[in-house]
Order: structure tokens, then C-alpha cells, then sequence
């Protein structure tokens, strides 16, 4: 579990390298990215897939809100790595996959990990938007 | 300044701004804030790919610009120096012809100033390399997936079309991988996930969220819809390929 957490912290920031952040935030977005997937590792092992997907978007949403103020700058080269590891690629794949080989149960088993992966983020980024704006009054964005 | 100049400036900035990432909420607050700042009203909006942008002066006379934005250079280093040179137009209130100016001039500093095309490359060899071991692969199977995720990636970089883009590489990552796996032993799911990663469209995903609670909801759903047809171009891409292998 350690060895693929220091690998998300790789994976995001190499991402944000794609997007074009700036240098000295950098750091900070693979990190965001790190604790997101650090907590979605956790909190799966304890409560299950659905509530690690939101509460680790969540985590996210107001890591990228605290450093958007730190620096001044955009939300965007945070949440934007921050959430990439969380973003239902593969299991969308695998969803369709598990259709073409008719295997029906297989295929919902994907479909809803896709489903509440997808939805999962949209209510976790929601829910980081409201709590950031409780906790950051000032902020800039 | 005559209006009609006043209003091309704006709707050239709010283009620059989508252009570099920022999201419906964020453009329309910037130019709102910008164009109060000289004590002009501002109606604006942006709505997927357009701008609509109205500026009203004192007396009440108006003008309207329409902008299309078609293609999208996510560069959050651009955005973040345009950001703060917009910041020092409201606080300073600039004179419009000394704006236009400083705006050439970002654009000619910042021009070259992204990340140099083999630091993207060993980016992307990394992104797929680690998210495959994220995905619980072992290090073959990340390293496998970091070698189809960056040929794909560099054999679908002039194609502009996202969803045919991302529908070939799809199609690439899992035919190659087929090919990976007769010589040798691979785990299939993270070798595939690690690959599909940098295809994922994060960005529009997530300012689709955003916008959608800040109630942009036709802006919002415009691209929550075209990120979940780019997803689903992957997968299906991946998905036939998958199909003609069996």
C-alpha cells in the first residue's frame, strides 16, 4: 500500500507536469493527489469503495482550495491532478469489456463502480466547494 | 476608448482565459469584476464553447461580441500569470490602451513558456508508469504501460479531434497490449489502466462539477456530456479492440 501511495504522488505530479502548473506548485499538486489516493486506500479498506470516493474527493477539493489560497493562484493545477487517480477510466473499460464477452453480472459489477466513481466525484467536489467556502472566507478564487 | 475597442479587448480576454482552463464561473466573475472596475455593466456568458459578452456604458449605450473558442490549451502557468495581470488591471484601473498592450506582451513573454516537448514526453512515461502500479501492476507491467501509453500518446498528438482521438487510442492501448501479452505474462487491468490514464479528460470533468454548482447548469452539462462521449470514445475504442481479440 505504501509503495503504490508513493506512486500515486509520481503519477499526480507527472500529470500536472502535462498541464503546464507552475514550478513552485507543482510539489503541492502531486501531494494533493498523494493524500486523495492515501485516503481513498484507507477509508476503502474500513467502510468500502462509495464512501472512499467521496470523502477522498472531498479531502481533495479542500487540499486544492487551502493551496489555491497559499499561492494565490488557481484551483485548477490541484483539483485537477488531485482527482485524475479517482476518475473512472479503467472501470468504464472493463464495464463494456464484461458486455462484449456477455458476462452480464461482471458487467454491472463495472458499471456501478463506474457509476458511483463518476457521481461520486461530482458529489465530493461539491461537497469540498461548500465546506471550503465555511472554512476559506477569503480566498481568493 | 470607443466601446466597440472596450468590448474586444474584454471578449479577447475571456477567449484567453477559456483557453487556458478556466472554468464558465471563473470568466464571468473576472470580466463582471474587470469591466466594473472602469464603471462599465457587464452581461456575460459562457456556455460550452461560446462567449457572449454584452458592455454597457453610462449612458446606457450597449455593444455585443460573440466568441467561439474551439480548441483548448489547458497551460496553468499562462493562466496564472494572466490571472494576476487582470488582478493588477481592477486594482490599478489600467487605461484600456495600456491593457491591450500588456496583453501583446504576455502573450509574446509567455509564448515558448511551456513545458519543453521531452519533459511532457518522460511526463507521460511516468504518469503511466506509476499510475500502473497504483493500480496494483508490478513494475513489468507498469513498464509495459508506460511504453504503449507514451507511443500511443505520441502517434495520436496531431490528431484534434478529442473523441476520434481518444477512440484510437483506445484501440492502440488495447491492441498493443494483446500484442504485449502473447510473449509475455501481463496483468491486463493495470496495464490498461495505467495507459488510459493520460487520456482521461480530468480537466473538463472536473470544471463540469464546478460549473454545475455554481448553477452554469447548461454550461456544466454541455461538458460533463462531451467528457463522459470522450470517456466512453476510449473505452469503446479499447472495447472493439477487445471484441476483435477475443
Amino acid at each position: 500500500m505504501i509503495t503504490r501511495i508513493l506512486f500515486s504522488f509520481l503519477a499526480t505530479g507527472a500529470f500536472a507536469i502535462i498541464f503546464n502548473t507552475p514550478w513552485n506548485q507543482l510539489p503541492w499538486a502531486a501531494f494533493t493527489g498523494m493524500t486523495g489516493w492515501f485516503f481513498y486506500e484507507i477509508i476503502n479498506l474500513v467502510y468500502g469503495y462509495e464512501a472512499a470516493i467521496i470523502i477522498s474527493t472531498v479531502i481533495v477539493g479542500v487540499m486544492s482550495n487551502y493551496f489555491s489560497k497559499k499561492f494565490k493562484s488557481n484551483i485548477h493545477p490541484f483539483i485537477t491532478a488531485g482527482i485524475i487517480p479517482l476518475v473512472p477510466g479503467a472501470s468504464a473499460f472493463f464495464t463494456i469489456q464484461k458486455f462484449i464477452e456477455n458476462n452480464p453480472s461482471g458487467a454491472f459489477r463495472y458499471a456501478y463502480e463506474t457509476f458511483v466513481a463518476a457521481f461520486g466525484i461530482v458529489i465530493g467536489i461539491s461537497v469540498s466547494s461548500y465546506i471550503s467556502k465555511l472554512i476559506f472566507k477569503n480566498t481568493r478564487k | 476608448m470607443h466601446l466597440e475597442r472596450v468590448a474586444d479587448i474584454f471578449i479577447e480576454i475571456a477567449g484567453l482565459l477559456f483557453l487556458y482552463g478556466s472554468n464558465a464561473g471563473e470568466i464571468e466573475n473576472t470580466i463582471t469584476k474587470l469591466g466594473n472596475s472602469y464603471g462599465l455593466e457587464i452581461q456575460i456568458a459562457s456556455i460550452g464553447t461560446v462567449i457572449y459578452l454584452t458592455v454597457i456604458d453610462a449612458k446606457g449605450k450597449s455593444i455585443t461580441r460573440i466568441k467561439r473558442v474551439t480548441v483548448n490549451e489547458i497551460n496553468f502557468y499562462k493562466l496564472e500569470k494572466l490571472e494576476n495581470l487582470l488582478e493588477k488591471f481592477i486594482s490599478e484601473r489600467t487605461p484600456l490602451l495600456i491593457v491591450k498592450k500588456e496583453l501583446i506582451d504576455l502573450n509574446k513573454k509567455y509564448m515558448g513558456k511551456t513545458v519543453p516537448f521531452f519533459i511532457t514526453i518522460i511526463a507521460v512515461f511516468v504518469a503511466c508508469f506509476s499510475f500502473s502500479v497504483v493500480f496494483k501492476g508490478n513494475f513489468t507491467d507498469a513498464f509495459i504501460s508506460s511504453v504503449v501509453g507514451t507511443f500511443v500518446y505520441l502517434s495520436t498528438l496531431k490528431i484534434s479531434n478529442r473523441i476520434f482521438k481518444d477512440f484510437i487510442a483506445g484501440f492502440f492501448i488495447h491492441t498493443f497490449l494483446e500484442v504485449f501479452s502473447i510473449f509475455m505474462k501481463l496483468n491486463f487491468l493495470p496495464a490498461l489502466a495505467g495507459s488510459i490514464m493520460i487520456f482521461v479528460p480530468g480537466l473538463l470533468l472536473t470544471n463540469s462539477v464546478i460549473e454545475i454548482g455554481e448553477r452554469n447548469f447548461v454550461s456544466g452539462s454541455s461538458k460533463l456530456l462531451e467528457s463522459l462521449i470522450i470517456l466512453s470514445a476510449l473505452v469503446l475504442g479499447a472495447g472493439i479492440s477487445s471484441a476483435l481479440w477475443r
